[in-house]
């Protein structure tokens, strides 16, 4: 046997060598972890529900139009302070509120306070 | 057409046993390699619906990955002299128990002799010898040149014969 024969010999001998078969455990986990990915990968993948572009564009149009409505839309009159029924309505009471309010400051600018007769 | 869990059903059962083998050579470490065996089929999963799996050669695009994933592995545990260290240390069982001695005997000098191996040159001979890959498809799962694929088995097989002489002398016509 040639040095050539014999190197092909020997890499036959190791080539003979039983291959060690995958744990079945190890293979079962393996498995399940793609089956796992796989149906993730799936969802990921798949086409998404999309309405109709003539759709969105009406929807569009619509959320335009209500928009441009609502800014065209003059603002209520601002409201007076006193309406015009109430004035009237206290007409007869306002002078004698008056003249109680002058009759109270009269008061007040006579009376001492209790302070003031301290030394 | 076959359905995806099929397809990838069909994949584990062909490569799964070769792919952990493969691995496992690598890294020398069981666990280890069955994590690494795992993403490698987690990814595979990923890709099947987008159809970017689609390539001529399925064995050589796999035994890549194995490839890409046990390297990367390699970098980030440590040097690849550390691994080897520890492989010679204990080196993994890559062969199926046998039940005569000496053949059982033979085998565990292989596998001590293959973990002595560079990383390089380790992961060349396993694909020829016993994954049954030819050169062109290592050099295509390696990223490396045809010449420098055979160059490596070619150093591997020496070492091996080296390591292995006496039982390297006893063969016979």
């Amino acid at each position: 046997m040639n040095p050539e024969e014999k190197d092909h010999a020997f890499e036959a001998r190791l080539r003979a060598l039983p291959a060690r078969p995958l744990p079945p455990p190890v293979g079962a986990a393996v498995l399940a972890a793609a089956h796992q990915a796989l149906g993730q990968a799936r969802l990921s993948s798949a086409p998404r529900l999309r309405p109709p572009r003539w759709l969105v564009g009406v929807w569009a149009g619509g959320l335009a139009a209500a928009l441009a409505l609502h800014l065209d839309t003059p603002a209520p009159p601002a409201r007076p302070a006193v309406s015009a029924a109430t004035a009237s309505a206290a007409g007869p009471l306002l002078p004698a509120l008056e003249q109680r309010l002058h009759s109270l400051s009269l008061f007040a600018s006579h009376s001492s306070s209790p302070l003031s007769d301290l030394p | 057409m076959a359905s995806l869990a099929t397809t990838l059903d069909e994949l584990h059962a062909a490569h799964a046993a070769g792919l952990f083998r493969y691995l496992l050579g690598l890294v020398q470490c069981e666990a280890d390699a069955s994590d690494l065996l795992q993403e490698l089929f987690i990814k595979l999963a990923a890709r099947l619906p987008s159809r970017s799996v689609v390539v001529e050669n399925e064995r050589a695009w796999l035994w890549r990955m194995a490839h890409n994933l046990a390297v990367d592995w390699l970098r980030h545990h440590g040097t690849r002299r550390g691994a080897e260290q520890r492989s010679a240390a204990e080196p993994a069982r890559l062969f199926a128990p046998e039940a005569d001695p000496d053949a059982a005997e033979f085998a565990r000098q292989v596998e001590g002799a293959l973990a002595a191996l560079p990383v390089e040159q380790r992961s060349v001979v396993q694909m020829k010898l016993w994954e049954g890959l030819t050169l062109d498809e290592i050099a295509a799962a390696q990223g490396i040149p045809l010449n420098t694929a055979a160059s490596r088995y070619r150093y591997a097989l020496e070492k091996l014969r080296g390591v292995l002489r006496p039982l390297y002398e006893e063969i016979q016509p």
